[in-house]
């Protein structure tokens, strides 16, 4: 899921703080941004106020210890994203108000003034008509377990921790699409996983595999839940005992080799956790998808994810070094760390995209950098979403992408305004004296104007650099720099939607979010045509109230990634998630006659699946089908995503 | 192929029977109570602008061109083949100096005002259906749109900018033949009000082909106006809808196929002329007397019929149609869409989907179309005039007239009138007093229409074979056939269906499937002169089917049709519909069997004269239509009843498969036999 919020308010808070010092944190003990994440105090429920946009929590006594605990629900929401203690909550007082709760982000205990507004106006909502989930399902709601008794004997003796609790065995039945969310909420789901075990290394899940083989006994690995692709739903059809095999306990850094810049990594090891174990020796895996709070490394290489600053440090399968699956034909390996090896196709790639149905990641080598000394935010203003992708077309084309460089459309632009927190009277005064130079002097039109938003990172020379160069470019296609600030909320955008749908749905929307690749010519057109399609189709179905809205979010040098946002109002619709789907799956359909991919990061899970045919010729699929038939010949990792 | 995901509850009710009466306004209405050069010079702006669309002027439209891939990259290929690139740049400049329009206001309300005066001579009402207008302005506004208006007469040309003014539409960008660019001032003039030139025939000059695409892609993606072309190519002078041509059609479909447009709007546009300007001009052409060149001269020359009467049109703008839901489901459109968008000519896949697109929209068109009372009148009469008589009672016109109205509507057709029919078929005598007028006696006498000073007229290049006996009748024929073919798309499905029983004999009746397909046969074989849908055969089978069981002529017990004895008015009425055209193919065939033909041009006499040749017997004048001829011919071709072989002196010659033919021949002699005689 590209939309969490932890990461980019750590990242901003990371940024300020290491703006400010121009040294790196791990050298003030106290007080620091990032290393001071405290699971214990966490798990106590107690919240820090946060000088940053971060989940914030004190220094944890033991560094290696997860912050996500094992029974999940203690910490994390059960039917909905994120931490419990953070979301939206709706006031009423002379009029009804939108405010988001929880120390833990920078928005957190604030008011959001022009929310409600945005809302009603947008999407059509109306607070009085509120609509709450279901109360956590009764013991006996949940799907009575399939068991293997001679399995769960041997897991028993085998001394390795597992539950049959309906609670544990819920949390790993669903990532989080709409209709897995919308199905807490409102239902049940069909099939659960019967068992939850947690392995704590390789040789257990070694075992594991093995005994799942054996006993004829179906796998799926769960790391951080964050997947949006139906990844993690149990296939309904599948009449073995279901194990869910969850990795977080498998959390370990088990070295650091400052000279080559590698790192040897557990698999279950969740994102926020990684950095805050890393940045406390001076060092980042710079990977950063918009899920990393919650999301694990595992299921980065199962999907092969990307990370907000994949611009200098790459993605995931750029910086995976080596990997270590163990599947029921043996552990997948290649022994050599050599940072590039010419011997037949990569074997690495049959495992990133995997997506679970081969076997468990349970060890990775991955690259690490030095953290940078400096980062910056920025932002630029375009007047026109069209000259806003020349601009990024031309960026790709100098290869002079900062760390990350995001351009929002028009909606998304006006969105976040939307969210802007109360201001003071000298805020309103710079705000209004901005107002007008934008649109009065630069004669912008405010319905059509545009924002990037611009991460820098490195040396103070280097940032300096590229900021020049940058703006320049920027300057070349109509664009005006626009401020830090506005870029900071920029990031922030990333990560409130995440949690802005939970609150939505109680009011009767659903929204959801898909990406795809496109070559550079097309951009443009795949934008406005997927919005369009979206529109009409929403009109056929008689939806007065949408919500769409894009972003290009990564640039390369033959295409970028773009990102679609979309809500709608679903009062008087009887199957609100089977509407949504058809409309998403018509959106599909567009940006692949526009010439886009079936997914950026996302990976396909099994709701992209019925795509792939479009994606690959009959004989490519015919190979990744030969793959998974030597690897797993009885279908132990029965998750059924791909194919 | 995308799988489309629809809502549910929307399965389409398979055919509606729209008959929910479309309310039509006049605009001539106004136009005769107030001044004209006021009207013309009010204040205007288009309401439904296109929500995307720039404003281009004709240099930023030119300048777009130029610098677009598919032009420079055409160039590059070009200057590798050995042309200098500054002359291809200048000759390049030079098309779209030549093709370009411009639309400046000053000259549309030019039109605005001489439009109307002319049109209030011609014309009683110009009348059209105001809820069309409507759609199409609120389709405008989310989509470009393509505007496809029937081709019957020049007057069409400047109907729809007419239109466009009147209704305060954006006004459209409309695709023209070189011959009217050669108009002196017209020519500009039209240019002036958005006109622009295109050759006839260019596939075979790539930077021409080129510029061309990205000049007409340019229009409707970036500006956003409407572009109205006519499907149909040229003049339809038989007053039959012609063969869809593809060329533009495919073109405007590239923005969608290629991803550049989220969809594109085609709205069909029906105009129905009561009585048609060119209608006896069009009689001698069908019969190979050539018409004269178009020229200012030619047109002021023509101002004779102002003092004419021409009764009313009927503009009927219909249902706006999505490209991409028709073209959806056709094609594939990721398979191209790694291909840079000018480098990915259309596939075969893509060309054929097009082509479904074409004649699905010709069949929209059809349906729009106003019937006139006149066109049933005319099946009368030239029936009439087949039993060797010139002139027929009122009394017994009104009641066959209104009996065809009847099932007209029933079949779901238009009818033009209100009242009573015997006061509708006098008015349209009226109108029509140079072919049939109203005796004192009230006997509806048939004109002779043909002048011998025509042909002095007229330029002879060509030999016309024809003998001037013959032209003398075939004119009025052909002046009545033009009316009937105006119809004839809605009784087309039953009469296949009657000839189809009629070649299998009709007292012993058959089984459905045999029935169906020498249907299909006679469909394809049929096809040129009858635009038929792609992949629609069954259900245009059974549409003309259930309009004879409807009748209750002919009845299908237990999977076998039957003839039912009593009465085949119905059914004679249909077969009689099709004897010119079952002539003509007959004819055809035993041209083509009897010898070896040098070049089309040849056969298509030869046909003509086999055809005079039988007309002492048939009287069907109408056959000698060198439409129907030439559509034989491309459907015989078409069938391999006629391949092209080398001679044995190398030169190309047209061969028949004699015995293709003769089984062709024997199919369709068997319906002429006239098992029923027609009751008149």
């Amino acid at each position: 899921m590209a939309s969490s919020a932890g990461d980019r308010l750590a990242v901003i808070k990371r940024h300020l703080v290491c703006h400010k010092r121009c040294r790196l944190q791990h050298e003030t003990p106290e007080g620091s941004a990032v290393g001071n994440c405290s699971d214990e105090a966490v798990r106590k429920g107690r919240q820090h106020k946060g000088v940053g946009w971060q989940p914030v929590a004190s220094r944890p006594p033991t560094p290696t210890a997860p912050t996500v605990p094992r029974r999940r629900q203690e910490l994390l929401k059960w039917n909905g994203w994120g931490y419990k203690d953070s979301k939206f909550v709706v006031h009423k007082e002379k009029d009804y108000c939108i405010a988001f709760t929880g120390e833990r982000y920078k928005i957190g205990n604030l008011v959001l003034p022009h929310f409600a507004d945005w809302v009603k106006n947008t999407l059509g909502v109306k607070f009085d008509d509120c609509s709450p989930p279901q109360p956590p399902p009764e013991p006996q709601a949940y799907p009575e377990p399939i068991v293997e008794q001679e399995f769960l004997d041997e897991v028993q003796t085998l001394g390795i921790t597992h539950s049959l609790d309906g609670e544990d065995r819920l949390f790993r039945a669903h990532g989080h699409t709409l209709a897995e969310i919308f199905t807490l909420r409102e239902g049940m789901f069909p099939r659960i996983p019967d068992l939850v075990v947690w392995p704590k290394n390789h040789s257990e899940v070694e075992k594991l595999v093995d005994l799942a083989s054996r006993s004829q006994v179906a796998l799926i690995p769960f790391g951080g839940g964050t997947s949006v692709s139906g990844a993690l739903l149990c296939p309904e059809e599948e009449s073995r005992m279901i194990v869910s095999l969850d990795t977080s306990q498998m959390c370990r850094i088990l070295w650091l080799d400052e000279k080559n810049l590698t790192a040897r990594i557990e698999a279950g090891i969740i994102g926020q956790d990684l950095e805050r174990q890393l940045q406390v020796r001076g060092y980042t895996t710079g990977h950063e998808p918009d899920s990393y709070e919650f999301s694990s490394l595992g299921g980065w290489v199962a999907t092969r994810a990307s990370g907000m600053k994949k611009n200098i440090y790459g993605n995931i399968e750029d910086l995976l070094v080596q990997v270590k699956v163990a599947t029921p034909r043996g552990t997948v390996e290649r022994y050599t760390a050599g940072p590039r090896v010419s011997a037949g196709p990569d074997v690495h790639h049959f495992i990133l995209g995997s997506e679970g149905t081969l076997g468990v990641i349970t060890e990775v080598t991955m690259k690490v950098r030095p953290i940078p000394v400096v980062k910056h935010y920025g932002s630029i203003a375009f007047p026109d979403f069209s000259s806003g992708v020349n601009c990024m077309r031309e960026v790709a084309f100098h290869r002079c992408q900062p760390a990350s460089i995001r351009l929002m459309d028009n909606e998304q632009f006006k969105f976040g305004h939307a969210l802007k927190p109360p201001t003071d009277l000298m805020g309103l005064l710079t705000d209004g004296i901005k107002k007008m130079y934008i649109t009065r002097i630069r004669g912008f039109d405010l319905n059509t104007m545009c924002v990037a938003t611009l991460l820098f990172e490195g040396s103070e020379q280097d940032v300096a650099l590229q900021e020049k160069r940058l703006y320049s470019i920027a300057l070349n296609n109509g664009g005006i720099p626009a401020g830090e600030a506005n870029g900071e909320r920029g990031y922030m955008l990333t990560f409130v939607i995440a949690y802005i749908r939970d609150l939505g749905f109680d009011y009767g929307i659903v929204a959801e979010s898909f990406e795809t690749s496109v070559p550079w010519d097309r951009v443009y057109a795949l934008c406005h045509n997927v919005k369009h399609r979206i529109k009409s189709e929403c009109k056929e179905r008689g939806i007065k109230h949408t919500f769409v809205t894009c972003r290009v979010t990564q640039t390369y040098d033959a295409g970028a990634c773009v990102y679609f946002y979309f809500a709608f109002n679903y009062r008087g619709l009887s199957d609100p998630v089977h509407v949504y789907e058809e409309i998403e799956g018509n959106a599909r359909n567009e940006i692949l006659g526009c010439g886009g991919s079936i997914s950026h990061h996302h990976g396909i899970g099994k709701v992209r699946r019925q795509w792939m045919s479009q994606t690959f010729s009959e004989p490519s699929l015919g190979a990744i089908k030969a793959v998974k038939q030597y690897f797993d010949p009885e279908n132990i990792f029965a998750n059924g995503n791909l194919l | 192929m995308e799988q489309p995901m629809n809502p549910t509850s929307s399965s389409l009710p398979l055919r509606k029977r729209a008959q929910s009466r479309h309310e039509y306004i006049d605009l001539l209405a106004h136009r005769r109570q107030s001044s004209d050069l006021r009207w013309a010079a009010r204040e205007w702006h288009s309401r439904g602008n296109y929500r995307y669309g720039n404003q281009l002027t004709r240099e930023e439209v030119f300048d777009r061109v130029m610098q677009s891939d598919r032009v420079k990259h055409t160039i590059s290929q070009l200057v590798v083949g050995g042309s200098d690139h500054d002359v291809l740049v200048a000759e390049a400049e030079g098309i779209l100096e030549q093709m370009g329009h411009t639309q400046e206001l000053a000259i549309i309300r030019q039109f605005a005002f001489v439009l109307p005066k002319i049109m209030k001579r011609l014309y009683d009402k110009v009348l059209i259906n105001e809820d069309g207008v409507e759609k199409l302005r609120s389709t405008l506004i989310e989509t470009p749109v393509v505007l496809l208006p029937t081709h019957r007469s020049y007057a069409d040309f400047l109907l729809v900018s007419y239109i466009a003014y009147h209704f305060d539409l954006p006004l459209p960008v409309i695709a023209a033949g070189m011959d009217f660019m050669n108009m002196a001032v017209i020519g500009e003039k039209l240019r002036g009000s958005g006109a622009f030139y295109i050759r006839r025939s260019f596939m075979d000059n790539a930077l021409y082909w080129a510029v061309f695409q990205e000049y007409v892609q340019t229009i409707v993606k970036c500006t956003g106006s409407p572009l109205e072309f006519f499907l149909e190519g040229t003049r339809s002078r038989s007053g039959k809808s012609l063969p869809p041509k593809i060329g533009l059609l495919g073109c405007v479909s590239q923005c969608w196929l290629h991803g550049r447009l989220p969809d594109l709007a085609i709205v069909p546009i029906s105009i129905s002329y009561e009585r048609t300007l060119e209608e006896k001009l069009y009689a001698y052409e069908l019969l190979g007397i050539p018409k004269p060149q178009e020229s200012t001269s030619g047109l002021l020359k023509a101002t004779s019929i102002l003092k004419e009467c021409f009764g009313d049109i009927f503009v009927h703008v219909g249902e706006p149609l999505s490209i991409r839901g028709f073209l959806g489901p056709l094609v594939d459109r990721h398979v191209q869409a790694s291909i840079p968008s000018h480098l990915a000519p259309l596939t075969k896949n893509e060309l054929s989907a097009c082509e479904a697109l074409g004649h699905h929209m010709l069949r929209k068109i059809q349906s729009g179309v106003v019937v006139s009372v006149w066109s049933v009148v005319c099946i009368q009469l030239l029936r009439t005039l087949w039993t060797q008589q010139w002139s027929l009672p009122l009394k017994v016109l009104v009641q066959d007239v209104s009996w065809l109205i009847g099932i007209l509507e029933r079949i779901g057709g238009n009818v033009a009138f209100k009242g009573r029919v015997d006061e509708a078929v006098i008015r349209c005598l009226k109108i029509h007093c140079q072919v049939a007028s109203l005796g004192e006696d009230g006997v509806v006498y048939i004109q002779q229409v043909h002048q011998p000073a025509f042909q002095t007229v007229s330029n002879q290049e060509k030999k016309v074979n024809l003998s001037g006996i013959t032209v003398k009748h075939a004119v009025t024929h052909l002046m009545l056939q033009h009316y009937i073919n105006q119809a004839i798309h809605l009784l087309i499905r039953p009469a296949l269906v009657a000839q189809s029983l009629m070649s299998l004999g009709l007292c012993a009746g058959c089984s459905l499937e045999e029935l169906q397909s020498r249907f299909s046969f006679l469909r394809l074989l049929l096809g040129h002169d009858f635009i038929f849908e792609k992949n629609m055969e069954g259900r245009d089978f059974m549409d003309g089917l259930s309009i004879l069981t409807w009748s209750g002529e002919v009845s299908v017990i237990q999977g076998h049709v039957h003839v039912i004895g009593r009465g085949s008015r119905l059914l004679n009425t249909l077969l009689d519909l099709l004897r010119p055209f079952n002539l003509t193919y007959t004819c055809a065939a035993q041209t083509m069997a009897s010898q070896d033909w040098i070049d089309n041009g040849a056969l298509v006499l030869g046909i003509q004269e086999c055809i005079e040749r039988s007309l002492m017997k048939s009287g069907l004048y109408s056959a000698l239509s060198l439409d129907t001829v030439r559509h034989a011919v491309r459907a015989l071709s078409k069938m391999g009843a006629l391949t092209k072989d080398k001679g044995i002196d190398g030169q190309m010659i047209l061969a028949g498969d004699t015995q293709k033919l003769h089984s062709i021949v024997e199919i369709l002699g068997q319906t002429d036999k006239k098992i029923l005689q027609p009751k008149l």
